[in-house]
């Protein structure tokens, strides 16, 4: 406006004009819409839940879709589904953003160009037909594209089916699922197995894990030896780390000590003993650190212990498909011998790097079909846009084997496909999706009662007859995998990320600012070294590392609880085409071999945290039974404050908690929570309302405690706040009117517990980082949450929004509100069911009985806030001596 | 030597009046302004695709607010009914009535009716109608007498004041059971208010938090 072309006339016309719509806009008319015909179950104003899974490394976990108005806004865990259990994870909570990602793929396009459906079609099947050609696809956990698969090479006898894996799930053989039954184990030695820690099993796992540590707490005790901290280490009761190297050597130490030997004394001899003191309730579980003489190994002492596990039918184990080889692919690649490769949902060129990319070049016709244009599609002729999980059907199988229907649960956003309608491109006319999926379970059930059959496990998410089908493992060959190379330089454990698992993941913002569990590193991964590998280091130096012809650079962090002479890297950073959000976010780290030089260089890359300092110092913050003093409570000059109704309150139980960051993800997803991006980061600002705190331990392991609104009853934010925008309700809640606000952060600053959370931006919407103010994601707020605006303070609210939900309905019906009606966000997605929260005036409430545990404590408590927010503390056994 | 004239201290005294009172006029002036029907919207008729009459379908043939406004009862909102429940009736009346092509356009072609909302909220404001109607909070009560209105308007300001006064003490605002789909507004003497309220276990003890209407 103030261009040299504005003259003083124009200046004056466009005030005017200016003016006029200001007074014309005061009162703009707002529409409604009605629906021709409403659609079946709708009630406007009310969300309906649908039952669907969610793939994850392939395998399913069920879950429940929230939508609105047909929009979905949420996911929830779906309590009949077994690698659920009610529970969520970070990856199943962020899927909604992933469906709305304004960086998705559109179009099909042929070499970047768009280009039609019925061009990709022609190539398809032109491609398909050609002696040699390759369907190369991730593993295959849906019955249905199984089905297909098979027909499909039945078809083309010429064609091949590739599969491979970059996640595979905890606990996992070539070719069985371990399932092990926590009723019956009391000890567990882990060799770098990491069954809490982020895959498919994760939820099921952690529940497990949560109850029998609940259930027997005097019997249950795990050990765990792994180079690096990891989730499962964290709530063992032992840790003892040890090089990747030597994880193999114990294995072999372990089943010797069964034979009679006797190990040397220290951490083996004491895992030995423990699994003598539990003769068939111990077992061993193997990580992926180890050769296959050690998987071996193992196997043989579970068998000789007599331990409760069971071998189950892998997810993706399919009777009469067998895929071909990766390695054997790419050598025929190069060899030229492969005229067309169809990537079907999977981006070889990313996971597999630069051996793949190179044999590309031998492949004449390259089509890709996946969600986004990346690294594998910039790559092909061809790319299809394929469908969200959320906009498809399908059916998915759980680690356990049993099997979900997918449901989409909106009209696909882009011109995009259903994979089972690609396959079937290939062959035929590409029929429609639910047709595909509904023959697979007409041929399991017949039409006698298939349409029954088929709207219950559309309800349950379900399929009631499926399950875990037991198998025997033929045993890992020990020729499997070799040893681990040794030689000059570091050991390398090289992990997929927490936050965005192998990269697929990377243009998802909530995932990216979602902190790893132990560095609180964000928006990055960084190479882990012991303190004394550190070797006059800081966090954020540059290394460089290499291996295997492989060099990469990147940051250090020093780990307390990383083992010497080792490293931990997480894979999934360093994408070159994954949108605005994850392109070049950290560095590739697959190509490393495990062992590497390493060689510090000159810089420094400032390392993103959002937390730096993980001791204590001494303030007790996250107590132990150990440190834990029940102490008469403090005088005060507050007088106790009375509320007749509800007194709403939290426990969170710190020993429970396993630290991966659902509650923060299902928060943000709940409450419309922005992400401000590496930059405001790095200047010590994020928005997430809850946080998750980690502390390295006196004995030396690590604890979690999540950190919400304390809803402290004489809350320190409230007298400070100039225009009383910080107020406490009749209930007990400690809200924060947004319209009030006006942006002193007075009450951010008397906040002893540091949760309110400043917009300093209009992180939402204008000054979005990147592409999130996009108007399609708009579709993914929850209507029942105000969208905070610039200038505005905010914090946890213990979803307030569900509680007079549940307010209003107990109303209607003249009754009080029943114990566990309302469940706030973070409480439903904890997958160890770390969280109860609840009415502190009802005697009989879940969480009035938590504050009567012996563990309970208050944070902070000589402040006199009264917090309605309180812990349980972390058991610690305390002492070896004082044990025995 | 005299610059003044005299009638310079009559324009001294009225500027002088000006600026010590002429900030409280402009505040007055603006607390008029936002509480008028102009920025309330109160007695406003907006121009409707279709020149519906509540007073007709209400009032004149007896339609149950429910059959339209179907979620009255379950979800925060009352519901604008889907062409379809139109087509109810209108398949067979007033088929070819000219006002009705857009309803009939709507049915054929799928396309939506654009109504221009009536009665609007902030999206801060969070607002149900389920509760208010199953704690005796008649429809007539914050929409006025939809019996009478050929064309529907705006009957309350809608603004925060003007809920507080009925969150502050709801008894005069509540009507029996009976009454409360009625296209009227009924009479009620103060001796019913004490029996309304305990029926509908109602008092107005946390009505006044922040977070009952905010969140």
């Amino acid at each position: 406006m103030s261009g040299a072309g504005t003259t003083r006339r124009d200046a004056l016309k466009m005030f005017a004009a200016g003016a006029a719509t200001l007074v014309a806009g005061c009162k703009p008319a707002e529409h409604i819409s009605p629906y021709r015909d409403m659609p079946e179950g709708m009630v406007p104003g009310l969300p309906l839940f649908y039952a669907t899974s969610l793939p994850l490394a392939g395998a399913g976990r069920g879950m429940l879709i929230e939508t609105h108005e047909g929009r979905p806004t949420k996911v929830h865990g779906n309590p009949l589904h077994p690698a659920s259990l009610g529970g969520t994870d970070v990856f199943a909570e962020a899927a909604v953003l992933d469906l709305f990602d304004p960086s998705r793929a559109g179009v099909p396009l042929q070499s970047g160009k768009p280009a039609s459906w019925s061009a990709v079609d022609a190539a398809l099947g032109a491609a398909s037909q050609k002696d040699g050609a390759v369907l190369l696809t991730g593993p295959v956990g849906s019955p249905t594209m199984a089905r297909q698969i098979t027909a499909l090479l039945k078809a083309r006898p010429g064609m091949r089916w590739v599969s491979y894996g970059t996640v595979y799930p905890a606990l996992r053989l070539p070719d069985a699922q371990i399932w092990p039954d926590f009723g019956q184990l009391d000890a567990i030695i882990s060799l770098g197995a990491d069954p809490l820690g982020p895959g498919p099993g994760q939820m099921v796992f952690a529940r497990q894990w949560a109850g029998a540590k609940r259930d027997r707490r005097a019997a249950f005790r795990a050990h765990v030896f792994e180079p690096g901290p990891t989730l499962t280490g964290a709530q063992a009761q032992r840790r003892t780390t040890v090089r990747p190297s030597e994880l193999s050597d114990i294995a072999q130490a372990l089943l010797a000590g069964l034979d009679g030997a006797t190990p040397a004394s220290g951490p083996v001899a004491e895992a030995m003993e423990m699994l003598r003191a539990a003769p068939e309730r111990a077992a061993v579980f193997g990580g992926p650190d180890l050769t296959g003489a050690a998987e071996a190994a193992i196997m043989q002492i579970n068998r000789r212990l007599g331990a409760p596990l069971r071998y189950l039918r892998p997810f993706d184990y399919w009777e009469g498909l067998s895929p071909a080889s990766i390695d054997t692919l790419v050598a025929d690649m190069a060899a030229g011998r492969v005229p067309a490769l169809i990537a079907l949902g999977a981006n070889p060129v990313y996971d597999l790097g630069g051996r793949f990319t190179q044999a590309l070049g031998g492949v004449k016709e390259v089509l890709h079909f996946g969600t986004s244009v990346n690294e594998t599609a910039t790559r092909s002729g061809w790319h299809g846009p394929l469908h969200h999980p959320l906009e498809d059907w399908s059916d998915l199988r759980a680690i356990d084997g049993t099997v979900g229907l997918v449901q989409p649960v909106i009209a696909p956003l882009h011109d995009s496909r259903s994979v089972h309608r690609v396959l079937d491109a290939m062959t035929g006319p590409g029929a429609d999706p639910y047709a595909i999926l509904q023959e697979t379970w007409r041929g399991h059930w017949g039409d006698a009662d298939f349409k029954d059959r088929w709207m219950q496990a559309l309800h349950d998410g379900v399929v009631a007859g499926t399950g875990p089908e037991d198998t025997t493992p033929k045993g890992a060959s020990p020729a499997a995998v070799p040893a681990r190379k040794g030689g000059e330089g570091i050991e390398l454990s090289i992990r997929p990320s927490p936050s965005v698992l192998d990269g697929s993941f990377a243009s998802n913002a909530w995932l990216q600012e979602c902190p790893e569990p132990f560095t609180k590193q964000v928006w990055g991964n960084a190479l882990w070294l012991s303190p004394q590998d550190a070797d006059g280091m800081e966090d954020g130096d540059l290394v460089q590392l290499a291996s295997d012809g492989a060099e990469v650079t990147l940051p250090i962090l020093i780990v307390e609880g990383q083992a010497p002479q080792s490293g931990t890297l997480h894979f999934g950073y360093g994408r070159e085409d994954a949108g605005p959000i994850g392109t070049g976010i950290g560095q590739r780290v697959q190509d490393l071999g495990s062992v590497a030089t390493l060689r510090r260089i000159e810089g420094r890359e400032e390392i993103r945290q959002v937390q730096t300092d993980f001791s204590q110092h001494g303030r007790n913050l996250l107590q132990t039974t150990q440190t834990l003093t029940q102490s008469p409570p403090r005088p005060s000059f507050y007088e106790p404050r009375e509320y007749d109704g509800y007194a709403w309150g939290m426990v969170i139980d710190t020993d429970a908690c396993i630290g991966c960051n659902a509650c923060m993800i299902a928060c943000q997803s709940e409450n419309n929570i922005p992400v401000v991006g590496p930059g405001e980061i790095a200047r010590g600002r994020n928005m997430h309302w809850m946080r998750v705190d980690g502390y390295t331990m006196d004995n030396g392991g690590h604890g979690f405690q999540p950190v919400p609104c304390m809803h402290c009853e004489e809350a320190p934010c409230e007298p400070v706040c100039p225009v009383e925008a910080s107020v406490h309700d009749s209930e007990g809640l400690n809200v924060q009117v947004y319209n009030r606000c006006i942006g002193t952060r007075f009450c951010q600053a008397n906040c002893p517990y540091k949760v309110r959370r400043f917009n300093f931006y209009d992180y939402t919407d204008k000054e979005a980082f990147e592409n999130q103010g996009a108007d399609l994601l708009q579709a993914l707020r929850n209507p029942d949450v105000s969208v905070r605006s610039r200038g505005v303070m905010e914090k946890c609210t213990y979803c307030v929004q569900r509680i007079s939900s549940a307010r209003r309905t107990a109303k209607k019906e003249n009754r009080a509100i029943a114990d566990g009606e309302v469940v706030t966000a973070c409480q439903s997605a904890c997958p160890s069911e770390a969280i109860t929260f609840g009415d502190l005036n009802d005697p009989g409430s879940a969480v009035t009985r938590a504050k009567q545990d012996p563990r309970h404590y208050t944070l902070l408590e000589h402040l006199g806030t009264r917090p309605r927010t309180t812990y349980l503390a972390r058991v610690e056994p305390g002492p070896r001596e004082e044990e025995a | 030597m005299q610059i003044f004239r005299a009638s310079a201290d009559t324009m001294l005294r009225l500027g002088l009046a000006v600026v010590l009172l002429g900030p409280f006029c402009a505040a007055a002036f603006g607390m008029v302004v936002v509480r008028s029907n102009y920025m309330t919207g109160e007695n406003q008729t907006p121009i409707q695709p279709v020149p519906f009459s509540h007073a007709h379908h209400t009032a004149e043939i007896g339609i149950d607010c429910r059959y339209c406004h179907t979620g009255v009862e379950k979800s925060a909102r009352a519901g604008i009914p889907p062409t379809k429940t139109c087509m109810t009736c209108h398949s067979q009346l007033w088929t070819n009535a000219e006002m009705l092509a857009p309803v009939r356009d709507s049915f054929v072609n799928g396309t939506r009716l654009n109504w221009v909302a009536v009665n609007t909220l902030p999206d801060y404001v969070y607002f149900d109608h389920s509760i208010h109607v199953a704690k005796g909070v008649a429809c007539t009560t914050c929409h006025g007498a939809v019996g009478d209105m050929k064309l529907t308007r705006q009957a309350a300001p809608l603004n925060m004041g003007w809920c507080l006064e009925c969150h502050l003490s709801p008894g005069s605002n509540l009507s029996p059971p009976s009454a409360i789909y009625s296209p009227f507004p009924q009479e009620k003497d103060s001796a019913e208010i004490e029996a309304l309220l305990s029926h509908y276990h109602v008092s107005n003890a946390g009505l006044t938090d922040c977070s009952v209407c905010h969140r």
